[in-house]
């Protein structure tokens, strides 16, 4: 099942004909929401990575030669560049705190899940849904914080890059909060922890690959 | 595909959703507005692309009669025509190609082609397209909007984009960037659908390798859209915090009118990196799925198996591969680090080599085969010479030394309007006239298709060859008019001239051909079942048009590839993939010989 063989194959040639009938027609043989999420996680890795890449090039970009894009991409050094460090206001530690208890609490409700105790899978949820929200919340006063002490976004490229970093993270918390919320309905509606197992397990999947989105990003922000 | 052990038989629940389990339109608001069902999905998605697409179609129009006939039309403003070529360019591309090749086809052709029921996730196919129809609504709306669309034009480059003298800064370029964003949007969940639905929807029997090129043309130009378009929303939501909140993104230190703007230090060429990251895959996001297409239309009409399957497949992955390691060769000019330059233009010839594969096996496909001169193929090999016509000049424009003088020429844009404009869209037509009879039950006009297949052919020619000519006498492309230039002769007058009376007469063709579109769905000739004898599961449904859930009780079993056309010995001149090999069938090898 390689990708060279299934792209090598003769379709026409009678005994590739005879192994092609036997096919179930499906490529994967996990759900297609998984496969779906997976995809998905690519697409928006491509987005965080380029959000990275233009962090990098604008805080090298010179005031003065445009075309020294690309040539120290690697080095995350600030000569000769407009660019001011962002100072790190301490909530981002607490709010960072919230996303690894929520992963935590993902961990809890697969575990939940599959001995299908109803009551624990409930308060995980719910408890999941507090977190989230309270991270977004602290998000949020962090801008506020940040725009009281004068520091809005057009302050420096900087100042830009974290309210445009921490908005397009916040945004797919939340689109991610939709179908947390979808779950959450269904499962106080009486479905059974089981038919919602694996739903519950990718929306924890999703939630692993926010904390680690946002600990890259905290990074980078911490180091530059 | 070593071991012939069936996979996950117990796990068939999409391929084998059994009739009543699908969603069930109950109202006509659920049956044909809000509908699920991916066909209806595919006609919202082309009926909203069409009708923009129109209004670039009339853009073009007035661009061309400003550069035929400079200082005649009063209405035409310097500021207009900005608008014109930047809403021309940006609804072309995205707002119809992208739309009708991978909403339209995509939607309507891949559960059908490859013997599902519908895409994997129906309601959000349908949350898709309406997302889409908002981004169009928003486009449309900076026509009224004060200040009227941006006139940036169709790259959107900072800073002139959003500085104030560009049209349309106020509000047309927040909307536009709005728009875009959530076209992405909306693409994302169509895109993942298409995907998945043909990774895992597929019926049994069709194994990857045995999907027509159209499935393949539309899969791989989906996942360069998944991959490709993050990077126009990068661009996109940088630039709009640039404009609203003041941002130096892009911004460069600026003097404006004696006034230093608040601007500075930002990089132009950043984006224009990550436009063209996104840019040129777009190019082969329309092209590619054109190249499926059009396989399988020279196939079917030239009753032969497409040359080198495989080799076709292949191609097709590697142009998708390549386009993404290609993007700085848009940008030449730029003042870019110029070893890039020499990477960029390897990289960009290198595709001429998948590409010419291509355009061999389709020229080796017609070859002694029983060519049937029927609209769809006057189509597809109008769309082979025009591609081979477009792809020979980007041969030229991919040389950085040849790039520099015609950079910003009439040249450039004849090429990329032969390459990408024109041959795709022969494409689309001929795959309407192909696919009509099975989505409406009825023939369109010949006639009317004839007089609109050589109108619309000749005159592609009478608009584009000159302009080349037009481009190496240095004429400049977005320029609003020529004014006393020393360098350019009067006679480049009188050739505008003529290019804007063939492109009056081509778009007015284009509007006999939606006349005929319309008529023939109510009026024209009814047609009966698999009227192009064609091996392929769309056409083996139970009824045609096809019922929601798209065949009956029972899904398709495949049992060969698409192509067994004019196959030795068999009764007809094509089986199609669902028939099951005759008992004497089992040994030899079907059609096609073995390479």
């Amino acid at each position: 099942m390689t990708p060279f063989r299934t792209l090598g194959a003769r379709p026409w040639m009678a005994d590739q004909v005879r192994r092609d009938d036997m096919a179930s027609g499906r490529r994967f043989g996990v759900p297609a929401q998984a496969i779906a999420l997976r995809i998905f996680l690519v697409v928006a890795t491509v987005l965080f990575s380029l959000l990275y890449v233009a962090y990098a090039t604008r805080m090298n970009a010179s005031t003065l030669s445009p075309s020294a894009f690309f040539c120290s991409i690697n080095a995350f050094s600030r000569a000769s560049s407009d660019w001011r460090p962002l100072q790190e206001p301490g909530l981002l530690w607490f709010n960072t705190a919230f996303l690894v208890f929520c992963s935590l609490v993902y961990l809890g409700a697969d575990h939940a899940a599959a001995k299908k105790n109803t009551r624990q899978l409930k308060n995980a949820m719910i408890l999941v849904g507090i977190l989230s929200i309270s991270f977004l919340i602290g998000q949020l006063l962090v801008w506020q914080q940040l725009n009281a002490a004068g520091f809005f976004a057009r302050a420096n490229p900087s100042y830009g890059f974290f309210y445009m970093l921490t908005g397009i993270h916040g945004l797919h918390l939340i689109g991610g909060l939709v179908f947390w919320a979808i779950l959450t309905v269904r499962l106080f509606q009486g479905a059974s922890p089981h038919s919602l197992a694996v739903n519950i397990r990718l929306c924890g999947q999703y939630w692993h690959y926010l904390l680690v989105v946002w600990v890259a990003i905290f990074l980078l922000l911490l180091l530059t | 595909m070593a071991k012939a052990t069936p996979t996950d038989i117990d796990d068939l629940e999409t391929a084998d959703l059994p009739e009543m389990d699908l969603y069930h339109p109950k109202s006509f608001l659920t049956k044909w507005v809000f509908s699920q069902d991916a066909k209806v999905i595919a006609l919202q998605y082309a009926t909203t692309a069409t009708l923009i697409g129109l209004v670039a179609l009339v853009l073009s129009w007035l661009m061309r009669l400003q550069l035929g006939f400079p200082d005649s039309f009063d209405f035409i403003a310097p500021t207009d025509y900005y608008q014109y070529i930047t809403m021309h360019g940006m609804i072309m591309v995205i707002y119809l190609l992208t739309a009708l090749f991978l909403g339209g086809f995509g939607n309507y052709l891949i559960p059908l082609m490859i013997g599902a029921r519908d895409m994997v996730f129906p309601y959000m196919n349908m949350l898709s397209y309406w997302i889409y129809l908002a981004a169009v609504l928003l486009l449309a709306a900076t026509f009224f909007v004060p200040g009227g669309p941006t006139g940036a034009g169709w790259t959107l480059y900072p800073p002139q984009a959003i500085l104030s003298g560009t049209p349309g800064r106020e509000w047309g370029i927040v909307l536009m960037l709005a728009s875009l964003a959530l076209f992405i949007v909306g693409f994302t969940m169509g895109g993942l659908n298409y995907v998945i639905t043909v990774l895992q929807a597929r019926a049994r029997g069709m194994t990857l390798m045995r999907m027509p090129l159209t499935i393949w043309g539309i899969f791989v130009a989906t996942i360069l859209a998944l991959l490709a378009f993050p990077s126009l929303f990068v661009s996109v939501i940088m630039l709009l915090f640039d404009r609203l909140l003041n941002t130096s993104f892009f911004m460069p230190h600026i003097i404006e009118f004696g006034e230093k703007l608040q601007y500075g230090g930002g990089s132009p060429i950043l984006f224009q990196h990550l436009f063209w990251f996104f840019g040129h895959p777009e190019v082969y996001i329309v092209a590619v799925p054109a190249f499926g297409i059009v396989s399988d239309l020279i196939a079917t009409h030239a009753r032969k198996n497409i040359f080198g399957y495989r080799m076709m497949v292949w191609a097709i992955l590697i142009i998708g591969l390549l386009s993404f390691v290609v993007w700085a060769h848009h940008m030449y000019v730029s003042g870019m680090n110029p070893y890039f330059g020499f990477f960029f233009a390897t990289s960009t010839l290198i595709i001429a080599v998948p590409t010419a594969i291509k355009v061999y096996n389709w020229v080796l496909t017609l070859w002694r085969g029983n060519i049937h001169l029927s609209l769809p193929m006057l189509f597809a090999i109008g769309f082979i010479i025009t591609f081979i016509n477009g792809g020979i000049t980007g041969l030229f424009l991919g040389n950085v030394i040849v790039d520099v003088p015609l950079s910003d020429t009439m040249f450039v844009v004849a090429h990329f309007h032969m390459v990408m404009g024109v041959a795709p869209i022969l494409v689309v037509f001929g795959a309407i006239y192909h696919w009509f009879p099975l989505i409406t039950g009825r023939w369109l006009n010949q006639t009317l298709g004839h007089l609109h297949f050589w109108i619309t052919f000749v005159g592609a020619y009478a608009i584009y060859f000159p302009m080349h000519y037009l481009g190496f006498m240095g004429v400049p492309r977005r320029y609003y008019s020529l004014g006393e230039t020393a360098f350019i002769p009067d006679s480049v007058a009188d050739l505008n001239k003529f290019i804007t009376l063939a492109a009056l007469v081509v778009g007015a063709a284009q509007i006999v051909f939606i006349f005929n579109l319309i008529y023939s769905i109510f009026w024209g000739r009814k047609a009966e079942r698999n009227p192009w004898k064609a091996t392929t599961l769309e056409w083996q449904t139970e009824t045609m048009p096809p019922r929601h859930g798209n065949f009956g009780p029972q899904l398709p079993r495949v049992y060969r590839w698409a192509y067994d056309y004019s196959v030795p010995g068999a009764k007809d001149d094509f089986i199609p993939q669902n028939q099951p090999p005759a008992p004497d069938e089992e040994a030899a090898p079907t059609g096609a010989p073995p390479s």
